[in-house]
């Protein structure tokens, strides 16, 4: 069953149908482009001023993309304050005018930016990490799920895809998401195509044999549902061959 | 700073106060094997910073100088310049706190501004055109951030924006002395971690970077009256 949000502010919530930016990561400084900024459908003001942020830690720039009635949206802007692309996230904001100035009409925030080649970030982006210690991995959760790599090991990209590391860590990694989302956030939506909670509930569904997330507020029924997913995702992506293969090559080596 | 002398780092600070020979220290900053040649050619000078203002603008000042793309985001740089100023970002109780105050946690705006130098600098270089609307959160001497830091530099909406920058800083800090006011760091009756609340609900109905600090300091509610004047 869906969950109901109520919006007690009033404020339109932009999808990401609305919006598109590509980032180029290759100028130096980095430099972006609004593709797509499409609000008719939100009725706003025709004089409602449009705003692109884009952002990363305490750096912040803001851009005025023109009004309702006449965007001003094309063309490529320079991310001056921004040394490197990594992690820049952006933010699309719709403000009154007037009576009274600067209230927040639509939003949306955490735009991923698309890549050159309209390259999508995956479900799961894997990060390198300096400071992990000694762990070799961890999901973070502070925005979305990343799969942070240790930085301090060499080859590090690699081993995300290694057979044995895939064979230990993925399911793991599963298991830890999907409690995240079910028993501590208790979020049971899978409908919602901008929330990373959802995408990963549809992807936890699309495996074969599993049904509807429970709707039961009783953890033992979201726990054997995520029990379930991880015998599915295991038996589809052949788990315990990968570590077979991993184990035996280790063997003969 | 490289990996080997990071791990060093983090066993001498481990290892603090009881052990913690300053000579160690020396040798992680200059051995070969634990720090690398970082391709710029500046000294860093062993001054003492009085706040956290003083220590973002020497940083930035740095930063600026050696025009190096990528290089005050660095890792092992934040951490190399931790181990050169240990002495001054010790706190009066020896207790060294968390890893985040000396190495930096790349990739976790939460807890990232807590370097005591990174915080700072990335502040300061945010506000550069006038560093002290930020003095909220830079006026503690650099061992000490304080409360109203941890209550509004983990916002990056709220650190970024001039304006809550600028209402922050006339309600907390006192213009002659340029220090916190006393009950600043309160949780309530208008006390920072009041005023964090109270944005992030403003954020929700209001565009806060179109906001002057004027309009923003007339939407706050009466309990932050005794922090006005």
């Amino acid at each position: 069953m869906p969950i109901r949000r109520i919006n007690f502010t009033g404020r339109r919530r932009l999808t990401k149908e609305d919006v598109e930016i590509r980032l180029d990561e290759d100028a130096r400084p980095p430099s972006f482009e609004v593709t797509r900024l499409s609000l008719q459908r939100h009725n706003l003001a025709e004089n409602a001023q449009i705003w692109v942020e884009a952002y990363r830690q305490s750096t912040y720039m803001r851009f005025p993309l023109g009004t309702i009635s006449q965007p001003t949206y094309t063309g490529s802007k320079s991310l001056g304050e921004f040394n490197s692309p990594e992690g820049i996230l952006f933010r699309v904001k719709v403000t009154s005018p007037s009576n009274p100035a600067g209230q927040l009409l639509a939003e949306i925030d955490k735009i991923r930016p698309e890549m050159p080649d309209g390259e999508r970030e995956s479900l799961l982006p894997v990060r390198r990490d300096d400071s992990l210690e000694h762990e070799v991995f961890r999901v973070d959760f502070e925005d979305r799920p990343v799969l942070l790599i240790n930085g301090r090991l060499s080859g590090w990209k690699e081993i995300s895809t290694e057979p044995g590391f895939v064979a230990l860590a993925y399911p793991n990694v599963l298991r830890t998401i999907l409690t995240r989302i079910l028993l501590v956030e208790e979020h049971i939506d899978d409908m919602d195509d901008d929330d990373w909670r959802s995408q990963w509930l549809r992807f936890a569904r699309s495996h074969p044999g599993i049904g509807e997330v429970p709707t039961s507020t009783d953890d033992s029924d979201l726990e054997q549902w995520i029990e379930q997913v991880l015998v599915a995702f295991c038996k589809s992506t052949q788990i315990r061959n990968k570590f077979s293969w991993h184990w035996n090559e280790g063997e003969n080596s | 700073m490289n990996n080997t002398g990071i791990d060093h780092f983090n066993q001498f600070r481990a290892s603090f106060p009881e052990s913690g020979d300053p000579v160690e220290l020396a040798v992680l900053l200059q051995d070969s094997a634990y720090s690398s040649d970082a391709g710029v050619d500046i000294e860093v000078d062993p001054m003492q910073f009085p706040s956290r203002l003083a220590a973002g603008e020497y940083l930035y000042g740095l930063f600026e100088t050696w025009a190096t793309p990528g290089l005050d985001t660095d890792l092992g740089m934040w951490t190399w310049l931790s181990a050169f100023y240990f002495e001054q970002l010790c706190p009066p109780n020896l207790r060294l706190g968390e890893d985040a105050r000396w190495v930096p946690a790349v990739g976790d705006f939460q807890k990232y501004y807590r370097h005591l130098l990174a915080g700072p600098y990335q502040i300061y270089r945010a506000h550069r055109d006038n560093p002290k609307r930020a003095l909220a959160v830079l006026a503690t001497p650099p061992h000490t951030p304080g409360d109203i830091v941890e209550q509004l530099a983990s916002r990056q909406e709220l650190v970024t924006n001039p304006a809550v920058m600028e209402v922050a800083t006339t309600l907390y800090i006192n213009p002659v002395t340029e220090l916190p006011k006393r009950g600043s760091a309160a949780r309530e009756n208008g006390g920072a971690r009041r005023l964090a609340d109270v944005l992030n609900q403003l954020d929700l109905t209001w565009d806060l970077y179109a906001l002057t600090s004027e309009q923003l300091m007339a939407l706050l509610p009466a309990e932050f009256d005794r922090f006005r004047s």
